[in-house]
């Protein structure tokens, strides 16, 4: 059936309602990150003026902004891959064995991931402190990972309980192994909720601040906390601070936007059952 | 082969004695230091010059810069570790008391005294060492200070129309505020609206007597409040038990006063905090403003503030007071502080480096090539040079002569928390009266007070002067 005309403009207007709401915050991110510091502020807002980069060049002159970048990749994308290693075959584990207990091993998984963060900083600081990986992104990549792991099993199983088990029969009167039928057919069928889960790992990693504040010094600092060092005892750089949100902004849009294919699929897999 | 061997004796005897002699000279030589630091002046000064250190002492020292939420946190943590990441640490003055009870901090009493003459203690503004002191230990040391003080629109005080308008509506002399009720008399004066004159121009936007911070977050709203409050006559602490004693007399008055100043603040007074309510006076926006002068110093650099490439006239005097007569000041200090589980060769060359980060010679050289740096020695401040250059030194010099240190409490962030929220909704009208709020506020601070025998609650208030500054 065709929409008519009114439908038409009703579902534009939504959009661009939506657009406007979602998109405002980011304008002003970029606007602000482009305006000088004595004009931050000013009433009413100044929109049109001349554009400046100072604060994206002192950003990258300041501090080693493009270091804490690459910082944040290696934890963001080290944590998200081991975390969906892991996770993955857990929640295979998960969703396979048959075992009255198996649903309170996996709720257990699961409280892992409602500690308070700020309970564990401590004994985190004192365990890194010992291993001598104070200040590396490998501490960080194991720190994120205990948080993203829950949740990969979690999402995983889910998909994991979607693939009927004759399939993986099927596999295996054909001659695969346990560990051939997982790798060649299960997973493969489990594609989007893979990418959910590795956006969600992502994004979590990449914008996490308390773990990276505590355990991070210069060497490993990632970009949420090089931004939030712009905020002083005597000011707030809110240009520098602006600059630097946009710029962190991009490889997470990339990222999402690489795994949307895989992403709506996944997040939609299984919503209708036939 | 006689000759060769001679020689050969006598370039190794010049070899060791070089050596010795290099030895001598930088004893610290070859040592690391790392400093949790901020990105405040007092460090983003020092930061890119810390090379020219290691090449006079061979100490090398990288510094960290960490956001300021979230500081005393790390350097909490890092406490707690016998093997510790930083030796060096930033602290602000209010911090001293938690962190000195906690034994956080190296004593730096004795160093200062042995190097008295070096350091030039005597040039020291008795009350920035005063900040960084805990039961009578120096805890830490100034590298920038912190004075309460009022910043004014000079040119519209100076305006002819402006002076004789206002003398006629109060029948004084139109001057920076010595009383509060002077300054909510200016501040009221000086509130106009759009379309209004302003010094003979129509304005094309509102213009505001003042810019406070009302704001909630992280205790922005205490910092305007305590001084006012202790000019009202308040102070933080019951004498006999040690407790939260804010809500006396003095406290409400000051907090009623407070509320009165909102009708010529900005219509966001309640999400003013730090920068975005010295930002009115910065861009020329407000008539009058008190606040730490660690922005004042931004008001004469034109990169930092638009007021002064606009070419308007910023004005400098003391914070007012209730009867005009001075009284003590509100202070405070941005420090450098050496961290006690550092071993002892580290402590030494962290002091090494705290001597030369807040030495006259560097804190002279970032006054002549313009750097802002709230000053805290007598022979910067004194200069008149430097008073020509930076017109508010002499109000910095002035009133510390009879200053008070700020609160030194290690419940501090309790008390700036609880009355940051409280008193906040008060102004917000969230909360009927100022009493019900300071009651509210002094009863979350002394839940957890009381838990405390009261003998260590009075050792705390009644914290007795620095060692180092008895003469």
């Amino acid at each position: 059936m065709t929409p008519s005309l009114r439908e038409k403009f009703l579902t534009y207007l939504l959009v661009i309602i939506i657009l406007v709401v979602f998109m405002t915050p980011i304008y002003l991110i970029l606007v602000s990150s482009l305006k000088p510091s004595p004009i931050m502020f000013s009433r009413p807002p100044r929109f049109i003026f001349t554009p400046t980069l100072q604060n994206y060049y002192d950003l990258f002159t300041m501090r080693p902004f493009h270091l804490q970048i690459l910082n944040s990749l290696l934890v963001a994308l080290g944590s998200t891959a081991f975390s969906l290693t892991i996770g993955t075959m857990a929640a295979y584990a998960v969703s396979r064995i048959k075992h009255r207990r198996i649903n309170d091993v996996a709720f257990w998984i699961l409280s892992m991931r409602m500690f308070p963060p700020i309970a564990v900083v401590v004994p985190y600081y004192i365990i890194f402190k010992t291993m001598g990986l104070l200040d590396t992104p490998l501490a960080l990549i194991i720190v994120y990972s205990t948080f993203n792991i829950p949740l990969t099993v979690w999402l995983m199983k889910g998909f994991f309980d979607e693939v009927p088990e004759a399939l993986e029969e099927a596999a295996q009167v054909d001659g695969h192994g346990v560990i051939a039928t997982f790798f060649r057919v299960t997973l493969p069928l489990t594609a989007p909720g893979l990418a959910v889960s590795a956006v969600f790992c992502f994004i979590f990693s990449w914008n996490e601040f308390l773990f990276a504040l505590m355990l991070t010094g210069s060497k490993s600092q990632t970009v949420t906390v090089a931004v939030m060092s712009f905020w002083s005892s005597d000011a707030v750089q809110w240009g520098r601070i602006m600059a630097g949100s946009f710029v962190i902004l991009i490889p997470g849009v990339i990222f999402v936007l690489t795994c949307q294919r895989w992403l709506v699929k996944g997040l939609t897999m299984g919503s209708v059952k036939g | 082969m006689m000759q060769w061997k001679k020689t050969m004796w006598a370039a190794g005897a010049v070899l060791a004695m070089t050596g010795a002699a290099w030895a001598q000279d930088k004893p610290f030589a070859g040592v690391e230091l790392k400093m949790l630091g901020i990105g405040d002046t007092s460090v983003t000064r020092v930061a890119p010059i810390v090379g020219e250190f290691e090449q006079a002492t061979g100490i090398k020292v990288h510094i960290d810069q960490l956001p300021y939420p979230g500081l005393i946190d790390k350097i909490i943590v890092e406490a707690s570790s016998d093997s510790p990441t930083y030796q060096l640490l930033w602290v602000d003055s209010p911090w001293v008391g938690m962190l000195g009870e906690a034994g956080a901090l190296e004593d730096l009493t004795s160093r200062a005294k042995r190097d008295a003459a070096e350091i030039g203690l005597d040039d020291i503004i008795p009350i920035q060492l005063q900040e960084n002191t805990w039961q009578g230990k120096l805890l830490a040391f100034p590298a920038s200070g912190m004075v309460w003080s009022t910043n004014y629109r000079k040119d519209l005080f100076e305006n002819p129309e402006e002076a004789a308008a206002f003398k006629a509506k109060y029948g004084y002399d139109l001057a920076p505020a010595k009383t509060w009720a002077q300054y909510r008399d200016i501040a009221e004066f000086f509130t106009r609206k759009k379309g209004e004159k302003l010094a003979g121009e129509v304005l094309d936007k509102d213009f505001y007597g003042t810019a406070q911070a009302y704001s909630r977050v992280q205790g922005a709203i205490t910092h305007d409040y305590f001084p006012i409050m202790r000019a009202f006559g308040g102070d933080y602490w019951d004498p006999k038990t040690g407790l939260c004693a804010m809500t006396g007399e003095p406290h409400i008055k000051a907090a009623e006063f407070m509320k009165s100043l909102i009708p010529f603040n900005p219509p966001d007074y309640l999400g003013l905090m730090w920068d975005l309510r010295t930002g009115y006076m910065e861009r020329g926006e407000d008539a009058i403003s008190s606040y730490w002068s660690v922005r004042t110093v931004r008001l004469t650099n034109p990169a930092e503030a638009k007021v002064a490439e606009k070419g308007l006239v910023v004005g400098y005097a003391p914070s007012p007071t209730v009867d005009g007569n001075p009284q003590p000041t509100y202070t405070g200090a941005l420090s450098f502080a050496i961290n006690s589980k550092a071993t002892d060769k580290e402590k030494e060359a962290a002091w090494v480096f705290i001597k030369w980060a807040t030495s006259e010679k560097l804190m002279r050289r970032f006054a002549e090539e313009g750097q802002g740096v709230s000053q805290f020695r007598k022979s910067i401040l004194s200069d008149p040079a430097l008073q020509a250059k930076y017109p508010y030194y002499k109000v910095l010099l002035e009133s510390q002569k009879n200053a008070r240190r700020r609160i030194f409490h290690p419940f501090y962030q309790a008390v700036e928390e609880n009355f940051g929220v409280e008193l906040s909704k008060y102004m917000a009208g969230e909360t009927a009266t100022a009493k019900e709020a300071l009651e509210t506020a002094c009863n979350a601070v002394n839940s957890q007070l009381s838990i405390f025998p009261v003998e260590q609650r009075l050792r705390w208030i009644n914290d007795v002067p620095a060692e180092v500054l008895a003469k």
